[in-house]
């Protein structure tokens, strides 16, 4: 039985880019060029990749779609980064293993770029507040 | 207002600018009905999510045609009111006893109005605070030392603010309360019963004096049955407002945030903001009924998106932990320090299932289906439960 972690915590090294307008007031919040770099992560798994689009405090979220299964992605800064995410297929009979394959895809990529570092799976409480993790995404 | 002012003045003043204004305010009642009447909430059988979705999109199709309808009607009626005082009444005392009454009518309506509007300037925070005063659970429901009660007491040892000082004088003094209460009737009556002033010595200025009662009666009706149908946040206590929106800055900063995170914190959360979605935007529809996201009308409207009115933004994040298990928190913006916002940093503790359905839904959603259809909201957020 395959069972999903569907959130991940982890450090990236890139620049802030919050943007503030004249007036102080915030525009965006930090994190389209690490969801940019995401985005092409996965497109490099085949993956057709919506644009990020910004969702306030929330950070930015955007999905991706292959073999007719559609998964989605938020990523939102909070002292690190976490990324929630969930297969958003339609299915008649549950199947886990695309989703397993996305996540697997995604932890793979992050591993394999040295940006990304301290890359934890959780399911509740966020590791860097005491909730327990995992070091992989799916657990077999 | 300043908008409101010069529109008056391009259009003239006296009694054809007010009952211009009358007019637009009676057009906006309309909007305003229909709004209140949301929270007449009625059992619908929704079983699955797309019947929630079916209805939600029909309802918003179905109020606009009919606030349209109800609007121009409105506006008609008004018009025919006001032009029939004004052609013929002359200075009649039964003509204007009668004129009198239809602009009391008319600014009944505009009062509506206003007192929904005086709702929404600022004066919720009072609301909020008042709310958070007369709930017996507020002490549980508040993190150490900072429910209301304890916040007022605070406030009132600082001093300085109108209201902890109204209240310390009220201790020291309780038939100061008294005669203020009865000067208060007093004022009261003078505003709000025509038979309390003399009438006006010509038609304008009765016209005037019953347009401004009628307008004192609407907003009392809007005040006192906000209070009974116990909308979110909907009586005027401008005067409680800044006091609160400071305790409210110093509860930021009990919890270890800085001074201009604090005020940061403290600000209303806007409403153009993400708010807590209850059936979560990234949710399509299957591919055999179009495969496309819900319409952002719906999604982002009021039965589905959660941002209560007058909410702080610290109000607004600790509501959404609570209701969405996904939301862990937030990075405080650079201007105020940065730093984060942390849910479990604070010691919040997240809703159950039952408490997610029901402080996760907007409360024209509940008003509307009784919560009858939340399974629909939760089912959507997936494993976690939580969205946006």
């Amino acid at each position: 039985m395959i069972s999903p972690r569907q959130k991940v915590e982890f450090l990236a090294d890139f620049p802030d880019d919050e943007l503030e307008d004249d007036d102080g007031e915030l525009v965006e919040f930090s994190g389209r060029n690490v969801s940019e770099a995401i985005s092409e992560m996965l497109s490099a798994l085949g993956y057709e990749v919506s644009a990020p689009e910004p969702v306030g405090e929330l950070g930015w979220e955007f999905d991706m779609g292959r073999d007719g299964c559609r998964f989605w992605i938020r990523l939102t800064k909070i002292e690190g980064f976490v990324i929630y995410t969930q297969d958003m297929t339609y299915r008649l009979l549950p199947n886990r293993k695309p989703y397993a394959e996305f996540l697997l895809g995604l932890h793979s990529g992050l591993s394999g770029d040295p940006r990304f570092t301290q890359i934890k799976w959780f399911h509740r409480d966020l590791p860097s507040e005491g909730g327990n993790w995992f070091s992989e995404p799916v657990e077999a | 207002m300043a908008g409101e002012r010069s529109r008056q003045g391009r259009e003239g003043t006296g009694r054809f600018g007010d009952v211009l204004q009358a007019a637009r305010d009676a057009e906006a009642a309309e909007y305003e009905g229909v709004r209140q009447a949301i929270r007449v909430g009625k059992d619908l059988q929704l079983k699955t999510p797309s019947e929630v979705l079916a209805y939600g999109v029909s309802r918003l199709q179905a109020e606009e045609a009919r606030v349209a309808a109800a609007a121009s009607k409105a506006v008609g009626a008004a018009k025919r009111q006001a032009g029939d005082a004004l052609n013929g009444l002359a200075r009649d005392p039964r003509a204007m006893v009668m004129a009198g009454d239809v602009a009391r009518g008319v600014g009944n309506t505009a009062g509506l109005v206003r007192g929904g509007a005086n709702t929404v300037t600022g004066l919720v925070d009072g609301v909020a605070f008042v709310r958070r005063l007369t709930d017996p659970a507020d002490v549980f429901k508040s993190p150490p030392g900072q429910s209301a009660t304890v916040q007022l007491g605070r406030g009132m040892l600082r001093g300085g603010q109108a209201v902890a000082g109204y209240a310390q004088k009220a201790i020291a003094n309780p038939q100061s309360v008294v005669t203020d209460v009865r000067d208060q009737a007093r004022q009261w009556r003078r505003d709000l019963d025509p038979s309390a002033t003399p009438m006006a010595p010509n038609l304008e200025g009765e016209l005037r004096r019953n347009f401004d009662i009628g307008q004192n009666q609407g907003e009392l009706a809007f005040n006192v049955g906000s209070l009974v149908v116990g909308g979110p946040a909907a009586v005027s206590v401008g005067r409680i407002g800044g006091f609160s929106r400071a305790v409210t800055a110093e509860k930021y900063l009990a919890q270890g945030f800085n001074y201009k995170a604090a005020a940061y914190l403290a600000e209303p959360y806007p409403s153009s903001a993400m708010g807590h979605h209850y059936i979560p935007r990234r949710t399509k529809l299957p591919k055999f009924l179009g495969g496309k996201q819900l319409p952002r009308k719906y999604s982002d409207g009021p039965f589905n998106k959660l941002a209560p009115t007058g909410i702080t933004r610290g109000g607004m994040y600790e509501l959404h932990h609570m209701v969405d298990p996904d939301f862990h928190g937030t990075k405080l913006p650079a201007r105020v320090g940065g730093g984060r916002w942390s849910g479990k940093a604070l010691g919040l503790k997240r809703y159950n299932l039952a408490g997610r359905i029901w402080h996760g839904s907007p409360a024209p959603l509940k008003a509307r289906i009784g919560g009858l259809g939340a399974a629909a909201g939760t089912a959507m957020h997936g494993e976690g439960g939580g969205g946006r």
